[in-house]
């Protein structure tokens, strides 16, 4: 299934796979590494309910607008749109060096 | 003694940015808190915690979880059975 | 405080009829939390030593009652057999009532979100000094609990050894 989204989806730098969930938890689209992962799409659903109950600051009306789950060196970068929910798997490159 | 945990989470408090952090265990019982962090929030924290782990293949592997807004970010991690959540200023 | 999704108070702490939530030790604590004893309770009365006397010994005495928990006297609520099954039959009746809406209770709903899903999966991720500033959080965090012991100062229940 190919959408306008999908294919900017596809787009998005060092991508390794994507995943468009229904919020009733169904798997619309998937793609590379996450394709046809409802074991991962189940996990995101639950973090995504949980990450909508936390409140982010003192002034309540402040949702989140990105949910991301970052390991060595890749990372889901989670986002929720019209009643879906967008997750990338990206490789994770930050642009700073590291200076530890 | 607790001592230490509470002038590590005055040390973390001190860095540029940070408006809140709060420790819990892996039940997600709060430890301590300070700032803006929720006390009533540890038992999401650590939750989100433990599943950001089931995203690996490695479930030893723990992940940074960030929850971004446009004012404020959460970063939260567990290592061994402690939870940290720390609150910043969105840069 | 609640415990792990911490978002329900303690709301059952009234006078009830014994269930899961009431507790057990409630009412003694609460007397003993209700009663402070400030220097004032001994400045503004008149001297009449002896009776103020009296009266200052009863007050402590009265404090340390209401501070002493009586293991002994405390009437452990047990169950019998049919009260378990009074209350199953309760409880399903009561779920039977309010099912219908439970179910629809817990598919929470999402926020609205953003407009443009790709432009923010595509954005800069988490910066390596933030990642640092929490692990090296995270590390010392754990570090500092696993030093944390409880130290057992006292024995918590005393017996009196009445003469």
């Amino acid at each position: 299934m190919t959408s306008p989204v999908t294919q900017s989806l596809e787009r998005i730098p060092d991508q390794l796979g994507y995943l468009v969930i229904h919020e009733d938890g169904a798997v619309i689209a998937s793609s590379g590494e996450l394709e046809n992962d409802e074991k991962t799409a189940g996990i995101i659903m639950n973090m995504v309910h949980m990450a909508s109950r936390v409140q982010l600051s003192p002034d309540r009306n402040d949702p989140f607008k990105r949910l991301s789950v970052v390991f060595d060196t890749y990372m889901f970068v989670i986002t929720i749109s019209n009643h879906k929910v967008y997750v990338c798997k990206r490789k994770y490159l930050p642009s700073e060096p590291i200076n530890a | 003694m607790e001592e230490s945990l509470d002038k590590q989470l005055d040390d973390t408090m001190n860095v540029h940015g940070v408006v809140g952090v709060l420790a819990a265990d892996h039940q997600g019982l709060c430890l301590a808190s300070k700032g803006n962090a929720q006390v009533s929030g540890a038992g999401l924290m650590s939750s989100l915690a433990e599943a950001g782990k089931q995203l690996s293949s490695d479930e030893q592997k723990c992940p940074v979880v960030c929850l971004e807004s446009d004012t404020c970010n959460i970063l939260i991690k567990s290592h061994d059975n402690v939870t940290m959540a720390i609150y910043k200023v969105a840069s | 405080m609640g415990c792990c999704f911490g978002k329900d108070e303690d709301e059952y702490s009234g006078e009830q009829e014994p269930d899961e939530r009431s507790p057990l030790l409630g009412n003694q604590i609460g007397n003993a939390i209700n009663r402070p004893v400030t220097s004032d309770d001994f400045e503004s009365q008149p001297s009449i030593t002896k009776g103020d006397e009296q009266s200052a010994l009863n007050r402590i005495l009265h404090q340390t009652e209401n501070n002493v928990i009586d293991v002994s006297a405390l009437d452990s609520h047990t169950m019998e057999q049919h009260e378990y099954m009074d209350r199953a039959r309760h409880y399903s009746t009561r779920l039977a009532i309010v099912g219908g809406n439970l179910r629809t209770m817990r598919k929470p709903v999402l926020p609205i979100g953003t407009t443009v899903p790709q432009a923010v999966l595509a954005g800069e991720p988490i910066s390596i000094a933030d990642i640092q500033l929490i692990n090296s959080a995270a590390a010392t965090a754990a570090n500092a609990l696993s030093n944390v012991k409880v130290q057992h100062k006292e024995e918590l229940v005393v017996h009196f050894v009445i003469p």
